[in-house]
């Protein structure tokens, strides 16, 4: 990954209104050069808005949008012929095969035929389409069509890539191929803009993140600080029989702990900070002859972060 | 030109069902109007009705409306009486039995009222017809003798008068009938194809392109919108331009000079323009996003419908005065009226001026749908 801080998409104070709806509400962002940034939040909170707008596919009530150091509008075709689009939905033609689809998709940036072969020959290669490239899209399994429906988006090896939700209804096998893909990308210098509600794969993959919810930023920051946002910092859970509530309040006095919750003979310790704390609660538990089953300690999620902020998870 | 190939790619893909509507099409109406051709030079034949005659009067009047009724029908004899005559008449052995009661030469020559008396096949076309004879020896004999003529004499004058036929030539004001006939049977068939194959194979190609997740894809490129719709305008009107000269070429085929007459070429022209209409009528499919299903499902409709109602089945003569007004607001009604014009058919004569407004008509209906499929893209657009 190459960050030396150089604006690619700069969005200040986007404002997307249907009728009384406020799609996307005084959005405002920047993404440099060499980042994949991600775009996440639950359906309906404005992420594919946001897109449209960026790619101004939508028209938008107020704001600004600049794409490598230009304004961007619906003329702006030297700023588009840099930018690689891979919608929600699969975008190619059915009765056209899986080489003629990346052909033309990579023809309406390069017209010539020599070079454009190539770009092809290396997009099918990249996506592991080889031993598909004369059949129609019909016969693609879901995940062979989504690695296609990447392939027709990169083919001309853009700049700045955007992927709305490419892993929508995909098998594991390909999902993790196309993360992989997508990594690979961003090595070879492409700028990435990755939307998402799984927030696993925005974990995994991103560099920075924004949380929206209902058109708003609700967070932005890499994984670590967003995580750094919120109270907790660690959960403890142990299956345990007849823990009364002396021993609760016991549980409350160990530092760092800020909420403990036993329900359904599990015992849950939040905490707050602090090292050691899964040696704590072991420890109190030998000592006055408890006895125990499994024992697990979970690490905060973005999804812990969307609930804290919002008080709703991610996937309601 | 990369969205223009595409539309090419795709519509060379689709081809087989075109050319299957385009061979059948060929092959129904080369036999229709080849058949058609043979029916119309063996069509006419003089019907003779098989009568009967009982004569009381036994007059000359009577002997000789019997002698040129003989001329005319198939005289047979039956009993003189009544149920005798009846079933002759159920078994239909006779379609009339004539009675000439005594006396009637004398009530004819005194200008006295007596009528024959007949028995027929109630409303029948053989009881008119034979009536129609009757009447005709009768008021001749009585111009006869009303100049002041001998009844016999009268008799044998209205007999001879009678045996003389008029000879009767239709004259058709447009050139080339025949091959005009030929030629209005082959037109008639057209726009049913033209619709059939215009729609179902152009909308399925527009709608492709113009589905949202396509068109969203071709936006974000650096090919401009106007470019994008240009190029998808281009590749519809080459496609529909290769259907009519595919169609020309076979009519040009099978009909050869005829269609280089001016009412051949009038022809044309009224196919051109419903081919615009035609192509106007995909677009507006086309502004709605439907499956290739339901696609062919409303060919078939306003294939079909226009078909039916508007006389390319059915010719306009057998179709209600009702229905034909409903007709009028589909364009496929001025097509064929300005078709059956230029080949004489369906009672229609050629008038320039009327041949100009079914034109205008059909260009008005084309510029409607198109202003529609404007509207409606507009407003998708918002």
């Amino acid at each position: 990954m190459a960050d030396n801080n150089k604006t690619v998409v700069k969005v200040e104070n986007l404002v997307k209104r249907y009728k009384d709806l406020i799609a996307v509400d005084h959005l405002s962002f920047s993404i440099n050069e060499g980042e994949i940034f991600g775009l996440l939040g639950p359906n309906g909170s404005g992420k594919t808005t946001t897109i449209n707008c960026i790619l101004s596919l939508l028209t938008f009530n107020k704001g600004n949008i600049e794409i490598f150091g230009k304004p961007m509008n619906a003329d702006s075709y030297d700023i588009k012929k840099n930018i690689g689009i891979i919608m929600q939905n699969v975008a190619v033609y059915n009765e056209l095969t899986v080489r003629e689809n990346i052909d033309y998709f990579c023809g309406l940036y390069i017209k010539d035929k020599k070079e454009r072969k190539k770009l092809v020959d290396e997009a099918i290669r990249f996506t592991g389409l080889e031993d598909f490239e004369k059949f129609y899209p019909k016969k693609l399994s879901g995940g062979l069509l989504r690695r296609l429906n990447i392939a027709c988006g990169i083919a001309h090896k853009p700049k700045l890539i955007i992927l709305d939700e490419p892993t929508v209804a995909v098998d594991p096998q390909s999902r993790n191929k196309i993360l992989e893909g997508i990594e690979e990308l961003n090595r070879q210098g492409a700028t990435i803009i990755y939307t998402s509600h799984y927030m696993e794969e925005v974990e995994q993959l991103c560099t920075r993140i924004m949380i929206m919810d209902k058109g708003k930023v609700i967070a932005t920051g890499t994984k670590e600080e967003l995580k750094k946002m919120i109270k907790n910092t660690e959960t403890i859970t142990v299956e345990i029989l007849d823990f009364d509530k002396s021993n609760i309040a016991d549980i409350r006095q160990l530092p760092h702990v800020y909420e403990v919750k036993y329900d359904g003979q599990k015992l849950i310790v939040y905490f707050s900070g602090g090292k050691h704390n899964l040696i704590r609660v072991m420890d109190y538990l030998q000592k006055n002859d408890f006895s125990f089953g499994r024992v697990y300690t979970e690490l905060p999620t973005l999804n812990d972060v969307f609930l804290e902020i919002t008080g709703k998870k991610l996937r309601d | 030109m990369q969205v223009f190939k595409a539309f090419w790619k795709i519509a060379l893909k689709r081809i087989s069902s075109i050319i299957i509507y385009i061979v059948i099409y060929a092959m129904i109406t080369v036999i229709i109007s080849s058949s058609a051709k043979d029916e119309g030079q063996k069509s006419f034949k003089d019907s003779v009705t098989t009568i009967s005659i009982t004569d009381h009067d036994d007059s000359v009047l009577s002997r000789g409306l019997k002698q040129y009724l003989e001329s005319k029908c198939t005289v047979t004899e039956i009993a003189d009486d009544k149920e005798a005559m009846q079933d002759s008449l159920f078994y239909r052995n006779v379609d009339y039995i004539l009675m000439i009661p005594a006396g009637f030469e004398d009530s004819f020559l005194d200008n006295k009222e007596m009528k024959l008396e007949n028995v027929k096949i109630p409303d029948s076309k053989t009881g008119q017809y034979t009536d129609s004879y009757i009447d005709r020896y009768l008021s001749t004999v009585n111009m006869y003798t009303a100049g002041g003529m001998e009844i016999d004499k009268a008799a044998d004058a209205a007999a001879e008068a009678l045996t003389n036929e008029t000879s009767v030539t239709i004259y058709n004001s447009s050139d080339n009938s025949s091959d005009n006939n030929d030629l209005v049977y082959y037109f008639q068939y057209l726009p049913y194809i033209f619709l059939m194959v215009i729609v179902c194979g152009l909308c399925p190609i527009i709608i492709m392109m113009n589905s949202r997740e396509i068109k969203n894809r071709t936006m974000c490129s650096s090919i401009s919108s106007a470019s994008r719709n240009s190029q998808i305008a281009s590749g519809s009107i080459l496609y529909s331009l290769i259907v009519w000269l595919v169609l020309m070429i076979l009519a040009f085929a099978v009909y050869k000079e005829a269609l280089f007459t001016k009412t051949g070429l009038l022809f044309i022209l009224n196919s051109i323009i419903f081919l615009v209409v035609s192509a106007s009528v995909a677009l507006l499919i086309s502004s709605f996003e439907l499956s290739n299903m339901a696609v062919t499902g409303i060919a078939n409709v306003i294939g079909l419908g226009m078909s039916f109602i508007c006389g390319i089945f059915v010719p306009q003569t057998y179709l209600g005065s009702s229905l034909l007004d409903a007709a009028k607001f589909l364009p496929a009604y001025w097509y064929i009226k300005a078709s059956n014009m230029l080949g004489g058919a369906c009672g229609e004569v050629y008038d320039a001026n009327e041949f100009t407004i079914c034109i205008i008509i059909q260009v008005l209906f084309a510029a409607a749908l198109f202003a529609v499929s404007f509207v409606l893209s507009r407003r998708k657009k918002a």
